[in-house]
């Protein structure tokens, strides 16, 4: 996908739970990357709006040279127009 | 509510991910699920086109083009995930070097073997391979033509592949490269109980709580499954992971039992679990009374090399080696006495206390136990006999059928299951587990096909690896190879398969969508339709059956595998191929072409296009005039109801996230052989092995025996291949991904960092790899993901440009003729030190 779009993704670290919150504290620091969702089993979900696609799949890859993580994988990515991302939108909750 | 578009899709991204990892969304985002946002872009499901797990992805298209991809939370198999391959499945069809028309070797205008590609019209191709396989089996008879498909063809692909060999030009030689890949698993399922694929389903893993991993790298190879085992060990915390293997790999990060054992070790290793079972007495008795049965296998089979090899002329039982006779439980109790904790310890190279823990995680019956393997199974001379061991341990201990209790058998092709294996695109199957060594079988073929009696000739065809020597030795005319690439794919390159196809006498024909090194050592090249540029049908490894449609025009002149087969069969008449003394039972097909005799047969051409749904382009039915891929399905379909087979109605599957099978009523069974799962269990048995005469599985005892080529004094290497997460197999469609590329560029030389200190080799140095058969230059890695013990050197095998199985000897399994990609060996030599 080109420059121009906007991306939101997704994805869901695993993680041996004593390292967790060490893990959980580095994803906070990472540009881009807001951490969603936390379980104290070993389980991290994080939510990322970049400029760049190849920034997702980096970030995918470094957090799984972390000590503690088992294992990443992306659930959801989403290409959006910058001009009109801040446009207000309609949801039915 | 409001919220901004970019707002909307951060609650939307963050409720999916929660809702897969089966955590709670905070409020406000969990209804959020359809996104107004995408509705220019058009959202289909399909079956990932990589591994064997079988992924459902969403496509999104947009002006004819695929724009994204992202896993189907609807789908039960990834519940929304998605591997690394998989989320760039979007840029594998736009790599800028895809085929677009066919392209055949000239000089001076005509064909000549010497000369080089020059784009042809498909009328030219078309017309060329037919007047080639025509003059073939006119002179030198059918056993002249051959074909090579894969677990990549879709179901009617294969199906139409095997019906146009066996049937319309009368030939076994038809293989798909799935023998490479699962070859030994399919030989041991219909020893062990007389019905291929495996028993249980991934839902075993969640009820599981102890994985053994047999030599799989699922972390790497089958990383989605993988993230489902990672969930359930980390949920409960009791759960034990077991991983073994011939050198550390990503795997070992989840490991609770990690083992790496010296090659060939495994058998020592099962025949131990079984003796501790035993031994602690913890065999279930009344499972093995009353639904098993001991056998001994023959021993001293050879390696499935050539004939004058050696090797093949001193073994005792190399001409005949899947026989077996019957034996007591005493009689094996004592077979197994030998392999002893210490012996196992010993010759295996792991600690005699990890042994122990794996043992009891069988032996323990409060344990349920989930047992995975790929191909370190598979890929080895005794592969076929290593998958009976595993069985034997879920065998004896009653673990088998039942949630959570499930030896399970994971595949490496989108389709290794649902076409190499249900259609039977071997070269010794017809549909549904039958043989073509088996007169009731064809004959049945034969009816369902209307063809004549003896249609079906009797003798087993060549396989892949045999086809690669036929070639060689002149015996093969015409070779045609679809979907798969053996050239790198296949072992010994050097001296068997590079030389076989460059053999003057021999056609080679290459339908591909980029010109691998298998296209580029063709004579003829046809440009292939990929993935949803057709409509199409996988079944993944747990039984599951799932299509999708067309979703987007091939480039160019590209056009399907499907389409190049029905093509093809319009260009031969039946009275040019078949003798006369068939030609006199069936006067009535004499003048007809192979496309009448087989396609336009009054059954697979009896649905119209009407019956398509409505929306989606079908290339190969416009053109055909009728909806082939539905009258295919349905005529295929007809071998495997009643038979524990079953497959619902064509049109259920374009809706539905897949079904398993056997599918009755219109229900799909989980787990087989058990009452109360799976319909054709009588009830009142509990448990019935019913395509087994008795109904009883079979528990075999076999010996130890040496691998073909052991490191010596010259080659002091064991050499292992395989596979990274970031690369699909031979890699031509991932190494057109760029980011996966970037990534990882090339294949390296993973060692040991006190093995590469002796040898005078640092991280980096360019090191010339040596086996008996050939070498290649590759840099040297001895750090990173895979770490290697002493002694023995990893190299992967998706880089062109440096082909590893040059080096690969090419032995066999005796039993199921898969090779042995995992162990031979080698020597090192410093080329430059970096």
């Amino acid at each position: 996908m080109s420059s121009e779009h906007l991306h939101i993704a997704s994805f869901l670290v695993h993680v041996r739970p004593d390292r967790l919150a060490a893990v959980a504290g580095w994803l906070a620091r990472q540009p881009d990357a807001e951490l969603g969702g936390e379980d104290p089993a070993g389980k991290l979900v994080v939510v990322m709006e970049s400029r760049h696609e190849g920034r997702i799949l980096a970030l995918i890859d470094a957090v799984q040279q972390r000590p503690g993580v088992l294992g990443a994988a992306l659930v959801y990515h989403q290409l959006l127009d910058p001009q009109t991302a801040d446009d207000p939108q309609e949801a039915t909750p | 509510m409001k919220l901004t578009r970019r707002e909307f899709a951060k609650a939307n991204a963050l409720a999916v991910a929660a809702a897969t990892a089966g955590m709670t969304a905070p409020a406000g985002a969990s209804n959020l699920i359809t996104n107004a946002e995408l509705t220019r872009i058009a959202w289909n499901k399909a079956p990932c086109r990589f591994c064997g797990v079988g992924c459902s992805v969403m496509v999104g298209t947009y002006d004819g083009r695929i724009v994204a991809t992202h896993g189907d939370n609807q789908a039960e198999v990834n519940r929304g995930l998605n591997c690394v391959k998989g989320y760039f499945l979007s840029k594998i069809l736009y790599g800028e070097d895809r085929l677009r028309q066919p392209l055949l070797r000239k000089r001076n205008g005509v064909y000549d073997k010497d000369g080089d590609f020059e784009p042809v019209s498909w009328d030219e191709a078309l017309d060329l391979m037919a007047d080639k396989f025509k003059a073939a089996i006119r002179e030198h008879g059918p056993e002249s033509v051959a074909m090579l498909g894969s677990g990549q063809w879709t179901i009617w692909e294969g199906y139409a592949a095997s019906k146009l060999f066996k049937a319309g030009l009368r030939s076994n030689n038809i293989d798909p490269n799935a023998r490479h890949c699962m070859a030994s698993a399919v030989f041991a399922f219909m020893r062990a109980f007389g019905s291929d694929e495996p028993m249980g389903v991934y839902d075993d893993i969640e009820h599981a709580n102890a994985f053994v991993l047999w030599g799989s790298n699922m972390a790497e190879m089958h990383p989605v499954l993988w993230t489902r085992v990672t969930d359930r060990r980390l949920s409960r915390p009791d759960t034990r992971v077991a991983v073994l293997s011939t050198y550390e790999h990503r795997s070992f990060d989840l490991a609770d039992i990690p083992m790496v054992m010296h090659p060939n070790a495994d058998v020592v290793i099962l025949n131990y679990i079984a003796n501790h079972i035993i031994q602690s007495g913890r065999v279930d008795r009344d499972f093995v009374d009353s639904h098993t049965n001991f056998v001994r296998a023959v021993d001293d089979i050879g390696y499935g090399l050539r004939d004058e090899d050696p090797r093949q002329q001193a073994a005792a039982n190399a001409d005949d080696p899947n026989r077996w006779t019957e034996m007591s439980f005493d009689e094996f109790a004592e077979h197994v006495a030998d392999f002893t904790l210490e012996r196992a310890a010993r010759e295996s190279g792991v600690t005699e206390s990890r042994l122990e823990q794996l043992a009891e995680l069988y032996a323990d019956p409060d344990v349920k136990v989930m047992s995975f393997w790929t191909m370190g199974v598979n890929q080895h001379t005794r592969g076929v006999w290593v998958n009976n061991l595993i069985y034997n341990l879920h065998l004896l201990t009653g673990k088998i059928s039942e949630p959570g209790n499930s030896p399970f058998s994971l595949t490496g092709q989108p389709s290794a299951c649902g076409t190499a294996r249900e259609v039977g695109t071997f070269a010794h199957r017809l549909p549904a587990d039958r043989v073509v060594t088996n007169p009731e079988h064809r004959r049945f073929a034969e009816e369902v096909w209307k063809l004549p009696e003896g249609t079906i000739p009797e003798r087993v065809g060549f396989h892949a690896v045999e086809q690669s020597r036929r070639l060689r030795d002149g015996d093969i005319k015409v070779y045609w190879t679809q979907v798969c690439n053996n050239m790198q794919a296949g072992p010994n390159t050097q001296q068997e398969t590079l030389p076989g196809w460059r053999n003057p006498e021999a056609f080679v024909i290459v339908s591909d969508i980029y010109p691998t090194v298998s296209a580029q050592s063709a004579d003829l090249i046809l440009p292939a339709a990929g993935w949803v540029e057709k409509e199409g049908a996988f079944g993944n490894s747990e039984r599951r059956t799932q299509f999708f449609h067309q979703l987007v025009e091939a480039p160019g002149e590209a056009r399907s595998d499907l389409w190049q087969l029905v093509e093809f069969s319009k260009r031969i008449r039946v009275d040019e191929v078949w003798p006369e003394a068939l030609l006199e039972r069936a006067p009535e097909y004499r003048d007809k072409t192979l496309f009448e005799l087989l396609y336009a047969n009054g059954q697979v051409d009896r649905f119209p296009l009407a019956d398509m749904e409505e929306g989606y382009v079908n290339r190969e039915a416009e053109d055909f005039g009728f909806y082939i891929q539905k009258g295919l399905f349905e005529e295929y379909a007809r071998f495997g109801r009643g038979k524990g087979k079953d497959l619902d109605d064509f049109d259920v599957y374009h809706r539905v996230r897949g079904k398993r099978w056997p599918v009755v009523n219109g229900e799909e069974t989980l787990w087989r052989y058990r009452e109360g799962f799976d319909p054709y269990v009588q009830p009142g048995t509990g448990v019935q092995f019913y395509a087994k005469p008795d109904d009883r599985a079979l528990i075999f005892a076999v010996p130890d025996e040496p691998a073909p080529e052991r490191p010596d004094d010259d080659y002091p290497f064991w050499l292992c291949t395989g596979r990274v997460l970031e690369h699909w197999h031979t890699g031509s469609m991932t190494r057109r991904v760029p980011e996966l590329h970037r990534a990882v560029p090339e294949a390296l030389l993973y060692l040991h960092p006190e093995d590469a200190r002796e040898q005078g080799i640092r991280r980096g140095s360019e090191v010339r790899v040596v086996s008996r058969r050939g070498e290649v230059r590759l840099r040297a890695e001895t750090r990173g993901r895979v770490r290697p013990p002493r002694g023995l050197v990893y190299v992967p095998f998706f880089d062109a440009n440096r082909l590893i199985n040059n080096l690969v000897l090419d032995a066999t399994d005796p039993i199921s003729k898969q090779t042995d990609f995992k162990k031979c060996a080698v020597r090192l030599e410093l080329v430059s030190l970096a």
